[in-house]
């Protein structure tokens, strides 16, 4: 549910891009280009590429989350011992996604001390970085989920 | 035993060796985004670290974006801790410097007064603290007044530019641009020279030295000077924890540097490397370089000055304004 909506906020992000430099595109060529475009353009980036990062640990129907694996040994591997690195390797996902989170948070409230915000619409770059570290939060919070949760042997 | 107790004498000396070195050679990172040619060495750079050098501080330098690229993250980077001396571009980062941003305004610093002088009269008064937290500046100043360059028919008063794209790179020169009655566009330095080659963009403004640090020379057909269009600001800032961890001595050689000397010779660098790109200009044919007439300044000042008085107005600067300018 909460993958979905996330999903739903980057592809909406996503499109708005498309249109936001279509419209630049054709203001420019009619001389009147849209102001702050490219304000606009990375802070929607920002939402996209933020967005779609809990969607990593939505499982699909076998169960297998969007992570990239390599498999090369676990074919010598008993199920247990699969099932066990399986959860190990959500365990440290969901450390590193910690750690972002927290970089984040920590860039967030260096943007409020610096009052930071773009450059030609003044858009508050701290309110930016803690949706990203929202959904950052959110990607941990699916791979802990997913480490103590109980696997099929589709999993290993 | 006496040949034990002498391998560990011999073991301490050998640990406690370069920590003692450390204690005696400080070192502090500069980190800034342009090539070591660039007139900041000269101008910033050699003076700063030749004046602290005689205490044992030693400042080691990262050009061309070797701590991290680009002029808008300067500022962060020093405060992490990334970088101990950093050289920044306020107009990067806009919304930090609403007062130090003061000096991009139209006509803002009195005849014969320095940027330099400008912005040490606001530091020293405590107006620029809340704009430059946790650091310690070392060099406040700013560049050549700002030219208009442009490709295609010369610019000599305001209904010349009506319609026409010009760059812009922060919110002040955008509303200058729109109250000239041209289109602001928004791109990134890097982009600046392909756009005014292919036409994206008819012009812009600038400081007359990034003429030749960004080859516009090779595609410009006019640059008009004496347009009251502001002066681009620059800072030099120490981290201020790692200022305060140096020896006494160091640390008193290194405000020492610093300061408004320093400020005022390096925009007397910036002002020469001006001069000399827009002589090297006047010397490729008579109409490169457009002067105003006093009819064209008077235009330019009709429109520009109360729009310098408006934002003011709009910051609630006033006061601030009349400190920096020195009680003028």
């Amino acid at each position: 549910m909460i993958e979905r909506l996330c999903g739903r906020v980057a592809g909406a992000a996503l499109l708005a891009v498309a249109g936001l430099l279509l419209l630049d595109v054709l203001g420019r060529a009619a001389g009147h280009p849209l102001f702050g475009a490219q304000d606009l353009a990375e802070m929607a980036m920002m939402v996209i590429v933020f967005g779609a990062v809990p969607l990593l640990q939505r499982p699909d129907a076998e169960g297998r989350d969007a992570q990239i694996r390599v498999d090369l040994l676990s074919w010598i591997m008993p199920p247990a011992l699969r099932r066990g690195v399986d959860r190990l390797s959500s365990m440290l996902a969901a450390l590193i996604w910690a750690a972002l989170c927290w970089t984040l948070c920590d860039a967030a409230a260096l943007s409020s001390l610096l009052s930071l915000s773009s450059n030609i619409l003044g858009l508050p770059r701290a309110g930016f970085q803690y949706l990203m570290a929202g959904f950052v939060a959110l990607a941990g919070i699916g791979a802990m989920v997913r480490a103590v949760s109980p696997m099929g042997a589709k999993n290993g | 035993m006496k040949m034990r107790m002498r391998l560990a004498l011999v073991a301490a000396l050998f640990c406690a060796a370069p920590i003692c070195a450390g204690v005696s050679a400080e070192t502090l990172k500069f980190a800034h985004f342009v090539a070591a040619g660039h007139t900041l060495t000269q101008a910033i750079v050699t003076p700063l670290t030749q004046a602290v050098a005689p205490t044992g501080l030693v400042i080691e330098t990262y050009p061309a974006g070797k701590l991290g690229a680009g002029p808008a993250d300067q500022y962060v980077r020093v405060v992490q801790g990334v970088a101990d001396i950093v050289w920044g571009i306020p107009g990067y980062t806009s919304s930090q410097f609403p007062l130090t941003m003061l000096t991009e305004l139209p006509a803002v610093q009195p005849p014969g007064m320095s940027g330099a002088d400008f912005l040490w009269n606001g530091w020293d008064a405590g107006l620029l603290a809340r704009e430059f937290p946790a650091t310690v500046p070392l060099a406040l100043w700013t560049a050549e007044p700002a030219v208009l360059i442009v490709r295609g028919a010369p610019v000599r008063t305001p209904a010349d530019l009506a319609g026409r794209k010009i760059r812009v790179s922060s919110a002040i020169t955008a509303r200058v641009v729109e109250t000239l009655g041209a289109i602001p566009v928004q791109m990134p330095a890097g982009d600046v020279y392909n756009a005014l080659q292919t036409g994206l963009v008819d012009g812009l403004i600038t400081g007359s030295s990034a003429i030749s640090d960004f080859r516009f020379d090779e595609v410009l057909s006019h640059v008009t000077v004496g347009i009251p269009l502001g002066n681009q600001a620059f800072y030099v800032v120490a981290n201020a924890k790692r200022v305060g961890r140096l020896p006494q001595a160091e640390q008193a050689a290194l405000r020492a540097a610093g300061g408004r000397d320093l400020s005022r010779r390096a925009e007397a660098a910036w002002n020469a490397r001006g001069q000399a790109a827009i002589a090297a200009l006047r010397g490729r044919g008579p109409d490169v370089v457009t002067d105003l007439t006093p009819e064209g300044r008077a235009a330019f000042d009709a429109l520009l000055l109360p729009l310098t008085q408006k934002m003011v107005a709009d910051l609630h600067a006033q006061d601030a304004l009349i400190t920096m300018r020195g009680g003028q």
